[in-house]
């Protein structure tokens, strides 16, 4: 029995989409390029164990599973940054900083009906600095990239995950605790800070910095207002660091490109620092994330600071086409098609096209009618008909 | 100015939706008259409404063709979509109990207890907390009938007045929580048209009752 339907979450790339996705593609490589990022492709398949050992925020049931000869359980990689880190511990930590890009497929067990199962994702990831200017690095970074793939209307939303780490701190919860409540700020959820606030009987000054939480985003105003309500130092460390940034952004001309929210944060132990996300009225989910996760590398034996962003290519190219801004390729199509008897004339000019540079396509033995045909089909394309020695270009 | 637009689904929590949003300034009370159209605007055409079925509210915006919507927070645990769930709006207020027989709880521990609900994911989720095996059952509507005809032991679902319950000899037999209309907000949207939706979220949390 033949079954011509695909699984679910998965997509034929055709002509065009794959046309526009590898236009999209060189255009961020060159953007990784001008800022000295070299290109490295770690292996589709590891060890599960690499993705779900340590709070790496990636569930066992997100993966595809399968099993290897011997037992062990292998997974197909979900993102890049762990397989990099992995990389980067055990065999790149020579010389710092470590500037990597890359490009290719993830692949997540996505239970919802509308998401990607196979997804490619680019990305960029700097390894070895902590310094505010390796932040300013990667956040013009993402906006180069999202501005050299033509996309006009974006932000770069930027938080950091100190600010509310520091408020937790003061709490003294434990990690179950301190995971709910990084939930509902997540979720922006005004009631369920309410509701957790009295659980665990928040004192009021907290309190009051974490129900202004859902609003506390927008331009760089709320990040001065909050700096003067912090109540400790690792608060005040993480809003002194967005104000760092900010600075450094405006003054080279990046301001009008970026937002801030200080209550962007998902999981309590990924990130160490700023968080980001790429957006664009065009399209409903972000187009790039990242971040630093200056504890990642320890857990592979190296104790270095890093940080970088992942492009999700099916976003980016989803919103360009909203925008109708996709790049689906409108160069020139030529086509040959011969009499029978006059393959070598047909040939020959195919030959002399593309010594010139051109793209000829053969279309092997024709009739006018039917060259006449594919030309209202497709007007742009330059149809030939060769008969003896005549070369007729068909109107 | 980019147009704004919410999700909302026919009936009594649109009603509320309505009267809230006037009493914010929001001209919409026509968005209420008796029409086929699935599309309205209110008299200053800054807001676009949509009407959808309840349970699709936040599909509309999760998928950011619905910037903001308004839904019960029965209707947000069963879906759960990755939106900002910004707001209680305190209308729409019930609560989402196990209800069935006087013993309807009591089954003999040997036999699988049979749940009937519009809520499975809800009911997997509390069943699963609870370490009880339970056969799940889908229902659409008109729930109660599952332990009436015998189709389930007890029903997941949500209580008003309990009037229908009474009518039909059945009891709560649990009280799970409580349920009321939520603000639900694309996390895209909240900031790419922040200029609008921030004052927006505002205005309506100084509103509500």
């Amino acid at each position: 029995m033949t079954n011509y339907k695909l699984p679910k979450g998965v997509q034929d790339s055709l002509v065009k989409e794959c046309y526009a996705k590898n236009k999209v593609t060189e255009k961020l490589r060159k953007a990784f390029l001008s800022y000295g990022y070299k290109e490295i492709a770690p292996p589709t398949i590891e060890y599960m164990n690499l993705f779900t050992e340590g709070s790496k925020g990636i569930s066992v049931k997100e993966l595809f599973k399968f099993t290897d000869n011997d037992g062990s359980i292998l997974a197909l990689r979900p993102d890049f940054t762990l397989p990099i880190a992995r990389i980067v511990a055990t065999k790149l930590s020579e010389e710092l900083p470590v500037k990597l890009c890359y490009f290719g497929n993830c692949f997540k067990m996505n239970e919802k009906e509308y998401s990607y199962r196979e997804f490619y994702q680019a990305g960029a990831e700097l390894i070895g600095s902590d310094s505010l200017y390796a932040d300013y690095e990667i956040i013009t970074l993402a906006i180069k990239c999202l501005l050299s793939s033509g996309l006009k209307d974006f932000q770069i939303d930027i938080g950091n995950v100190g600010y509310v780490k520091g408020i937790l701190s003061d709490l003294k919860l434990d990690t179950e605790a301190e995971e709910e409540i990084i939930s509902v700020i997540g979720k922006k959820n005004m009631l369920g800070l309410k509701e957790i606030a009295k659980k665990y009987k928040i004192p009021a000054a907290h309190l009051e910095l974490l129900n202004e939480l859902p609003l506390t985003f927008g331009d760089r105003e709320i990040l001065l207002k909050a700096e003067n309500k912090a109540l400790n130092s690792i608060s005040k460390e993480a809003l002194e660091r967005l104000i760092s940034l900010d600075k450094l952004l405006c003054e080279s001309g990046y301001g009008k490109y970026v937002t801030y929210d200080l209550g962007l944060i998902n999981s309590i132990s990924y990130y160490s620092g700023i968080v980001f996300k790429g957006i664009s009225v065009h399209f409903g989910s972000p187009l790039l994330s990242g971040g630093r996760y200056d504890n990642l590398l320890a857990g592979f034996g190296k104790d270095l600071p890093a940080i970088g962003f992942a492009v999700g290519m099916e976003h980016l190219m989803l919103a360009l086409d909203y925008a109708g801004l996709l790049d689906c390729g409108d160069e020139k199509e030529i086509f040959v098609g011969y009499k029978k008897g006059s393959e070598k004339k047909a040939f020959e000019i195919c030959y002399d096209y593309r010594k010139k540079g051109l793209n000829v396509s053969l279309l092997f033995e024709q009739n006018v009618k039917n060259l006449k045909k594919l030309k209202s089909s497709n007007p742009t394309g330059e149809y030939i008909y060769v008969e003896q020695d005549k070369a007729e270009k068909i109107l | 100015m980019s147009e704004i637009t919410i999700a909302l689904s026919k009936g009594r929590l649109a009603e509320h939706a309505v009267e809230l949003f006037e009493k914010c300034g929001i001209k919409c009370k026509n968005i209420l008259q008796p029409t086929r159209k699935l599309v309205l605007f209110d008299d200053d055409k800054k807001y676009r409404f949509i009407f959808v079925k309840p349970s699709d509210v936040p599909t509309y915006v999760e998928h950011g063709v619905a910037d903001i919507g308004v839904c019960g927070s029965d209707t947000l645990n069963e879906e759960d979509k990755n939106i900002y769930e910004m707001l209680d709006l305190k209308f729409g207020a019930c609560r989402l109990c196990l209800a069935g027989k006087e013993n309807g709880l009591n089954k003999p521990v040997s036999k699988t207890l049979i749940v009937a609900t519009k809520y499975i994911n809800t009911a997997k989720k509390l069943f699963q907390e609870r370490e009880i095996n339970v056969e799940l059952i889908k229902l659409n509507g008109s729930v109660e009938l599952g332990p009436i005809v015998g189709l389930s032991d007890i029903i997941l679902d949500i209580v008003e007045s309990g009037k229908t319950l009474k009518e039909n000899n059945l009891h709560i037999l649990e009280e799970i929580c409580p349920v009321s209309a939520r603000l639900v907000v694309n996390k895209v949207s909240l900031k790419t048209k922040a200029e609008q939706i921030k004052p927006f979220v505002k205005l309506i949390a100084e509103n509500i009752e």
